[in-house]
């Protein structure tokens, strides 16, 4: 698979924004997928190179278990995974040609008030990796944990997915 | 062709008041809350830095909870957040948002040009983010002292907690606390300017669902 950063010309302006809780499947070649500004959520990335499939799932929360009312499916570990599979096998992605790739799962605030928000990203990714063993799906690449903002982005026609934190280069994963 | 998986506005938080029933008397009261709360605030940060701190007319806005990080805006810009736990009789969160270019002035002002030192990965040095962490400790204190006395409640701070990041890595971090047992968020939020700037920070408070109702009879607009 070759890098084709330099040539795409492409801005964030035209990618598609995966926000909060959202999951959103692609098979347009030309759409790029982003979530911007991962903390203690995880992007998760579902595609297949060769269908030129992309989906991704912007995960806040480890379990749907204890929430109350109808559920966002993009929202928790537990119902995003088996969702984003649907939603990318529905457009023609193989699930065993699948590159699975995640990114988040910080720890932002360092102490104090923030030690609850500490555990929910380190829970957010063994939730992610919990659901993907449980559907038979495993792992391409992640980088999750620490305690930095990440973007996370998906170009569909090259299937090409790199982070980026605050300040630096976009970094292929 | 893509599909998308929008947010569910319909969803009610299950609570003692329910948040689609305030009615205007009491969506003004919590403004009021929200004016006060940040009018202290600021009136700490002019007392720290010897300059004139204004206020924007203060929002209340309840919005499904993953629309929060669009509302404060910046996406990947970098920020400095001072996340706040509130225990006691109405537990909730608050956060103090400072644009990095206005956190580094503040530093310069408070620390009267001395010499910050070596910059770390977030672009301040280990005395910049103490100094940081103490503005941040003294905005929030006073905010939520302001809120206790108007309320009459029994309102306590965890220690703040202070992040250096992009916008909306901080913001979506503390989203993802209270989403685990709300989908709407109430935000009483505030922005601050001086003369230059038109808004140079942010505040905003959100209640869990159940301490509405504890905000509101101390407030005294329900029984």
């Amino acid at each position: 698979m070759t890098t084709d950063l330099a040539n795409d010309k492409r801005t964030l302006a035209d990618s598609l924004k995966v926000g909060l809780g959202q999951l959103t499947a692609t098979s347009d070649p030309a759409d790029v997928l982003v979530a911007l500004g991962l903390g203690s959520c995880i992007g998760l990335i579902m595609a297949d190179p060769v269908a030129r499939v992309a989906g991704m799932a912007h995960v806040m929360l480890p379990e749907s278990g204890i929430h109350k009312g109808p559920i966002q499916e993009g929202k928790y570990a537990d119902t995003a995974v088996p969702a984003l599979l649907a939603a990318v096998t529905r457009l023609g992605a193989d699930r065993n040609r699948l590159i699975i790739k995640m990114a988040g799962g910080s720890q932002m605030f360092a102490s104090g008030s923030g030690a609850g928000v500490l555990n929910i990203g380190t829970r957010n990714a063994i939730a992610v990796r919990d659901a993907l063993g449980k559907a038979g799906l495993k792992l391409t690449a992640a980088q999750t944990g620490g305690s930095v903002g990440r973007t996370l982005q998906i170009v569909n026609r090259t299937s090409v997915v790199t982070v980026r934190a605050v300040g630096g280069a976009p970094q292929e994963i | 062709m893509s599909e998308m998986n929008e947010a569910n506005d319909q969803t009610a938080a299950t609570a003692a008041i329910s948040l689609d029933a305030l009615d205007a008397i009491q969506l003004d009261a919590l403004r009021e809350v929200g004016n006060i709360g940040a009018g202290t605030a600021a009136a700490s940060l002019s007392a720290m830095t010897g300059e004139r701190v204004a206020m924007g007319v203060p929002s209340v806005k309840i919005i499904p909870i993953e629309r929060v990080p669009d509302q404060v805006g910046g996406d990947e810009a970098l920020v400095v957040a001072v996340y706040l736990q509130v225990i006691g009789d109405a537990p909730g969160h608050i956060v103090f948002i400072l644009q990095a270019d206005m956190a580094r002035e503040l530093c310069d002002t408070l620390m009267g040009g001395m010499d910050p030192g070596e910059p770390g990965p977030t672009g301040f040095s280990e005395m910049q983010i103490s100094a940081l962490q103490e503005i941040g400790n003294i905005m929030t204190g006073s905010y939520l002292r302001a809120l206790a006395d108007l309320t009459r409640l029994h309102l306590e701070p965890m220690p703040p907690a202070l992040g250096i990041d992009m916008a909306a890595a901080l913001i979506s971090s503390v989203v993802a606390e209270v989403a685990r047992t709300v989908d709407l968020a109430l935000i009483i939020e505030t922005q601050f300017e001086d003369e230059e700037t038109p808004s140079i920070g942010y505040f905003a408070f959100i209640p869990e669902p159940d301490s509405l109702g504890v905000v509101l009879k101390g407030l005294g607009l329900i029984a």
